[in-house]
Order: C-alpha cells, then sequence, then structure tokens
C-alpha cells in the first residue's frame, strides 16, 4: 500500500474516533509499517507523511488514556495495537523531524556565506568611519599647532 | 558648485527611491532585530518539545507497563518497546540539536542585518567629512559656506546608499533567505502541533494519576496541599496548550514582515504584531521550561 493509500484506509476507519474497529486498524498498521521500512526520505511523499502522522498522534493520544483502556477491556488486540500506534507514530515523527533538518542544513552554507559577506562589510564600513575620524582628529590637531605657532 | 553637489544629492535620492526602494535603515534594523529574537525562540522551543516529547514518551512506557502487570499479555514485549524508545529518543536528541545549530546560524544572520542596519555610518561619516571640512577651515583654507553641508549630506546620502543596497542584497537577492522563511513557517506549524499533541497525553496521564485517583478514592486525599498544587499546574497546563495556538503566527509574521520589507509595505504595526507573537512564544516557552520557572 502507497502512503496515499494509507491515509485513505485510516480515514475511512474513522479514526481517531471511540468507534475504531481494531482488527481493520491493525491491518492498516501493518501497510504503514512495511511502507515504512521501504521510505527513501530523500524522495518521500511528505503531505501524506505528515497528514497520517497528524492522525497517528491523535489516535495515539486516544488509545493512551484511561477511557480507552475501559473501552477495550475485553479486546485481546488492544494493548499490542496501542504499542503499534505508539511506536510507529514516534518513527513517523522522528522522519519528519529529519526531512525538516536537511531541509535547514541545506540552507547552511548559504546562509553562513552570506552572514560572513555582511560581516566583511560591516568591517569595512567600520574601518571607512575610523579612516575618516582619524583624518578629522589630524587636520584638528593640525590646527591646534598652526594655532600655537601663530600665538608663539 | 553648491547647486550642483546639490543636485547630485537630490538626483540620488530620487534614484535610491525608484531603484533601491525607500525602506529606512531602522525597518530592517526592527527586522534583524526581530528575526534574531525569533532564532532564539526558536532554538529554546526545540530544546523544550524534545524535553516534552521524551517525557511523553515516558508516560506511554509507565503506561504500557502499567497495563502489562495487570494483565499479562505474551505479545507485549516490554524491553524490545524499552529499547525501541531509547533508540529513538537518542536519535531526536541528535536530530534537535542539528536543528539548533541551524536556528543558531539562521541568529547570526538576523544579527548581521541589524548589525549593518543599525551601523550609524552614514551620519558618524557625515560628521567626519563636515569635521573635516571645518578643521580645514581653521586651517585658514578657504572654504566656502555651504560646500561642507553638501558634501557632509552628500557622505550621508551615499553611505546610506551603500548600507541599504548591502542590507537589500543581503535579504532579497538570495532566494536562500526566502525559503528559510518559507521553512520556519511550515516547521514551527508542525513543531507546534507535535508540542500540544504531547503535551495533551501528558496532562491526561497527570490528571489521572495525581488527581482522579485520589480523589475519586474510598480515601481522603493524603496529602491536599500537594493535590491542591498539582491541580493548579494542571489547569496551567491546559492553558499554556491553549496559548500556543497564539505563539504559532511568529514564523507567519516573520515570513510577512519579510515580504512587506521587498515591496516596502513594512508598518510599524506590523512589526508591533511580530514582536507581540514572538514575545507570546517565549513565554509558552518559559512555562514549558520548569529551569526558568513556570506559571
Amino acid at each position: 500500500m502507497t502512503l496515499e493509500e494509507i491515509k485513505e484506509a485510516l480515514e475511512q476507519l474513522g479514526v481517531p474516533t471511540q468507534s475504531i474497529d481494531l482488527t481493520s486498524l491493525k491491518e492498516v498498521l501493518d501497510n504503514l509499517s512495511e511502507a515504512l521500512e521501504k521510505l527513501d526520505i530523500t524522495h518521500s511523499d511528505a503531505d501524506n507523511l505528515q497528514e497520517i502522522q497528524e492522525i497517528l498522534l491523535k489516535l495515539r493520544n486516544f488509545l493512551y488514556s484511561q477511557p480507552a483502556a475501559d473501552l477495550f477491556r475485553n479486546e485481546n488486540s488492544y494493548d499490542h495495537i496501542r504499542i503499534a500506534v505508539g511506536m510507529l507514530e514516534a518513527q513517523m515523527r522522528s522522519l519528519q523531524l529529519e526531512i525538516f533538518v536537511r531541509n535547514f542544513e541545506g540552507h547552511d552554507s548559504e546562509l553562513k556565506a552570506i552572514t560572513t559577506d555582511l560581516k566583511d562589510k560591516i568591517d569595512r564600513l567600520e574601518s571607512l568611519i575610523a579612516i575618516l575620524t582619524t583624518i578629522e582628529r589630524l587636520i584638528n590637531l593640525g590646527a591646534s599647532i598652526a594655532g600655537m605657532v601663530a600665538i608663539l | 558648485m553648491i547647486s550642483k553637489s546639490l543636485r547630485l544629492v537630490v538626483i540620488l535620492s530620487v534614484w535610491s527611491a525608484l531603484v533601491m526602494g525607500c525602506a529606512p535603515t531602522q525597518q530592517y534594523a526592527q527586522l534583524g532585530k526581530t528575526g534574531s529574537s525569533y532564532a532564539e525562540a526558536m532554538e529554546q522551543l526545540l530544546v523544550v518539545s524534545n524535553n516534552i516529547w521524551i517525557d511523553a514518551h515516558s508516560e506511554m512506557l509507565l503506561f504500557d507497563q502499567k497495563k502489562y502487570l495487570e494483565k499479562p499479555n505474551p505479545n507485549v514485549k516490554l524491553e524490545e518497546e524499552y529499547s525501541f524508545y531509547k533508540k529513538i529518543d537518542n536519535k531526536n536528541i541528535d536530530l534537535i540539536a542539528r536543528a539548533r545549530k541551524h536556528a543558531q546560524l539562521l541568529k547570526e544572520y538576523f544579527e548581521a542585518v541589524y548589525r549593518l542596519a543599525s551601523l550609524d555610518a552614514p551620519e558618524r561619516a557625515g560628521k567626519g567629512v563636515e569635521g573635516i571640512i571645518g578643521s580645514l577651515s581653521k586651517l585658514g583654507l578657504e572654504v566656502r559656506n555651504g560646500i561642507g553641508t553638501a558634501a557632509g549630506t552628500f557622505a550621508r546620502v551615499a553611505l546610506g546608499f551603500a548600507i541599504r543596497g548591502m542590507l537589500r542584497e543581503a535579504l532579497f537577492k538570495n532566494e536562500v533567505i526566502s525559503q528559510e522563511l518559507d521553512t520556519q513557517e511550515k516547521f514551527l506549524g508542525w513543531l507546534e502541533k507535535q508540542l500540544q499533541g504531547d503535551l495533551e497525553l501528558i496532562r491526561n496521564f497527570k490528571e489521572e494519576r495525581l488527581l482522579k485517583k485520589a480523589f475519586l478514592s474510598t480515601t481522603p486525599v493524603p496529602n491536599p496541599e500537594a493535590w491542591i498544587e498539582n491541580r493548579r499546574k494542571i489547569l496551567i497546563m491546559e492553558l499554556t496548550i491553549n496559548e500556543l495556538e497564539n505563539a504559532k503566527g511568529a514564523a507567519q509574521k516573520l515570513n510577512r514582515a519579510f515580504r512587506d520589507l521587498l515591496e516596502d509595505k513594512l508598518t510599524p504595526e506590523g512589526i508591533t504584531l511580530l514582536i507581540a507573537d514572538i514575545e507570546s512564544l517565549i513565554s509558552v516557552i518559559e512555562a514549558l521550561n520548569p529551569s526558568k520557572g513556570s506559571k
């Protein structure tokens, strides 16, 4: 199953709601687990990944709660599915974070280059201002000396 | 001579307005300053959200252990689960460290923009030129009135051009800043959704464990003072979750301010709104970070 199909299957299941069919959910989760193993994050379908993870986050919060534990008290698969949802959500979130970090790092060298260039320009401007100030001081000094000479 | 200098100043000013845009350097300085505050807040948010993420996993592990102890299930492998979360949390710590390094680079960039924009070079250089001309007069050299003023103004305008040109180049000519701000907007929106989800899970567990269980027991709450304090903290957590909604506009407004500056449409109100969102983001971070004191 592709991520798109998995997302549609989760939406059809109506998760996260209290009327979850755990058997159907287990099938979708198995497919998701398989799809994630094959996923190449450099070419991943980022939007679908994000949407599925958001569904799983809500599902995780529901399954990891006392009301869900009470609701599925007699369901043998509840423990297994809850843990699987928690792990898949964590894995998918980590993958997304990795995609964001790689994206950011793709800008790093250019960002460094622009910042260095800016700092160089600031240094040059500050040097220019320092030169102008020094010239002014030298002229003032010259004027003072000239004044003294005139008095003498 | 004087009229020629003044004409040149006017021509250059008009050219500046037409070609380079007329946003004053003060606006660039404001964008640099707020951009730097944003990057710093983002770095702190990364640390806080990673801690909360780890805490959420710890709550889940404890819940799974509790369920296992209540009713052992052969399909549940607690040791494997523990190892999985240890591995994934360690991987995330590494990823967050890399994201923080990037936030530091972004902060350095905005700080450089601020330094350049707030460099009072035109003023200082202008004064320098006027001072030189004044000093030459003291030496008895003939400098007619007006030329000095025109030269000083020219120096100010010329250096103002140079600085604005450098700022525009640093901000707009390179696509990377535009792309960066788009990614920041998406990232902050995403991060805050995750943080909200984790806080909700932690709050529910804490409420169950620290409040409901003791309150619904057949005996009075053993330590009422601690129970009251916990109740307040848990309720405030809910407030923080709601505040995250307001804070997520920070990246969006930074991006908008950047584009408005590009089109010379940036208003003081736009900057004020951006600062308010960044402050809101910082207050949420402080509320979530116990080391900085909570609300």
